[in-house]
């Protein structure tokens, strides 16, 4: 029987989608496909997300906001590791799919595959402890009684340089999402290619509709516009050049919108303090 | 509101200074005005003879005002109120939340489950429940959303002196 090869879509609010505007970019598989009889290099078109396409979906993860919020801690950790579970069981098609697309060796596709696996399950016990580590009760002057917790940035967007690796990428978004903000990934070029894979994975956890969604394209094409979205509260720049991360600081000014720069690898706890915000409450103690 | 007393801040008995500048005294000024031509009921406590000298405003407020109200939206800093009713605190938190800013929210009620529930849900750096405008150097101080990076004060504050 003849291969049927899958399309290479966006993945929005659980769905697979074409980009609106149509257009597409070429992604060049660097390993050989493994049909003997015709060993090739494929070339696939990705869709290539318009400014139109990033409203659209910052429209999708806002309305997840309020459910994914709303969930208990517990259960947002019981989704994270579902997705350790779920990957568990598709470790091999990753396997292939980073040697076949990124010209991995088997070992290497394998280590960095069960590297993820270990820090979902890392972030899902993270779900229901990191307030307690990152909240605090303050000893005020006064009959007072006042602490300060934390609680979720809202919407955040991170936009990935083409030369991180598959773990930061997971590592940002899984600290995003414990610290219960909706996400928007938005990945350049090559790392497009990873929509659908990553869609899939998430779609199998339960990972409700919403809350972390993938986009391919161009960075610099969106990035102005992306950086002065009124309703993206958070931007996290994972591995971005030094001009793009100033364009991004420059166009969050105007609404103060949050901006983490994301080089070398952080503590984890940190990185999701990075992606909350702390809530200061006051209430009086008397009889 | 009548027994606001405002005057010299240096006095002890006084409750309301003056305006820090002239700029904000005539951005306040600016923005009672707008409230008065979009239509919204206005009221100034004016029963105290105001200082002859230096920007001192009386304390004021706009009752019955609509979510789409410029003196809604805009932040006033000085001393004018927006009043609008709600029906539920669903509504409440809707209406508080609805503001591109996120400074400090105060809520008033008896009962104590309501507290909880309500200050989980207002979008803001500070919530006084029951109280209002307290500060302490321990406790975080700082805003949400377009009021404001980083927080002063508490735990939380002592990260910007840190390094790494």
């Amino acid at each position: 029987m003849m291969n049927i090869d899958k399309t290479i879509k966006l993945y929005v609010g659980s769905s697979f989608i074409r980009t609106e505007s149509g257009r597409t970019y070429e992604f060049k598989q660097k390993g050989v496909a493994s049909s003997k009889s015709s060993p090739r290099k494929n070339i696939l078109n990705l869709s290539q997300a318009s400014r139109k396409d990033f409203r659209n979906t910052v429209e999708v993860a806002h309305k997840a906001l309020a459910a994914w919020k709303s969930r208990s801690a517990y259960n947002r950790g019981q989704i994270i590791y579902r997705m350790a579970e779920v990957l568990s069981d598709r470790k091999e098609e990753w396997v292939e799919f980073l040697k076949l697309n990124f010209k991995k060796t088997t070992l290497q596709a394998r280590k960095e595959v069960e590297s993820i696996i270990d820090r979902c399950v890392f972030y899902a016990g993270f779900a229901d402890k990191y307030e307690q580590i990152l909240s605090s009760v303050n000893p005020v002057n006064g009959r007072y009684f006042n602490y300060s917790r934390v609680q979720a940035t809202g919407l955040v967007t991170i936009v990935v340089g083409q030369k991180t690796s598959l773990l930061k990428i997971v590592d940002t978004f899984l600290a995003a999402m414990v610290a219960q903000n909706t996400v928007i990934l938005y990945l350049e070029k090559d790392l497009g290619v990873f929509s659908e894979l990553f869609g899939e994975w998430l779609q199998n956890s339960d990972v409700p509709a919403g809350v972390l969604n993938v986009l391919g394209g161009l960075i610099d094409e969106n990035l102005e516009h992306m950086a002065s979205h009124m309703d993206v509260n958070s931007m996290a720049c994972v591995e971005l050049k030094s001009a793009q991360v100033s364009l991004v600081k420059d166009k969050a000014s105007y609404h103060l919108m949050r901006v983490r720069e994301v080089t070398k690898s952080v503590d984890a706890l940190e990185q999701i303090r990075q992606f909350s915000e702390l809530k200061t409450v006051w209430a009086p103690v008397a009889f | 509101m009548k027994s606001i007393r405002v005057g010299d801040p240096l006095d002890k008995n006084t409750d309301l200074g003056a305006i820090n500048s002239k700029e904000q005294y005539e951005t306040i000024s600016r923005l009672v005005k707008v409230g008065q031509e979009e239509g919204y009921d206005y009221f100034e406590a004016n029963s105290s003879k105001l200082p002859e000298k230096g920007y001192y405003l009386n304390p004021s407020f706009f009752n019955r005002v609509a979510q789409s109200a410029t003196v809604n939206r805009e932040e006033i800093f000085g001393p004018v109120l927006t009043i609008s009713s709600f029906r539920s605190p669903g509504e409440a938190v809707d209406k508080a939340n609805d503001t591109r800013f996120g400074l400090a929210a105060g809520l008033w009620t008896e009962k104590p489950s309501k507290v909880h529930w309500l200050s989980e849900r207002l979008n803001a750096g500070v919530v006084w429940t029951n109280t209002y405008n307290k500060f302490d150097p321990s406790s975080a101080f700082g805003g949400f959303l377009e009021s404001g990076f980083g927080r002063e004060g508490g735990v939380e504050g002592l990260r910007s002196y840190l390094k790494g």
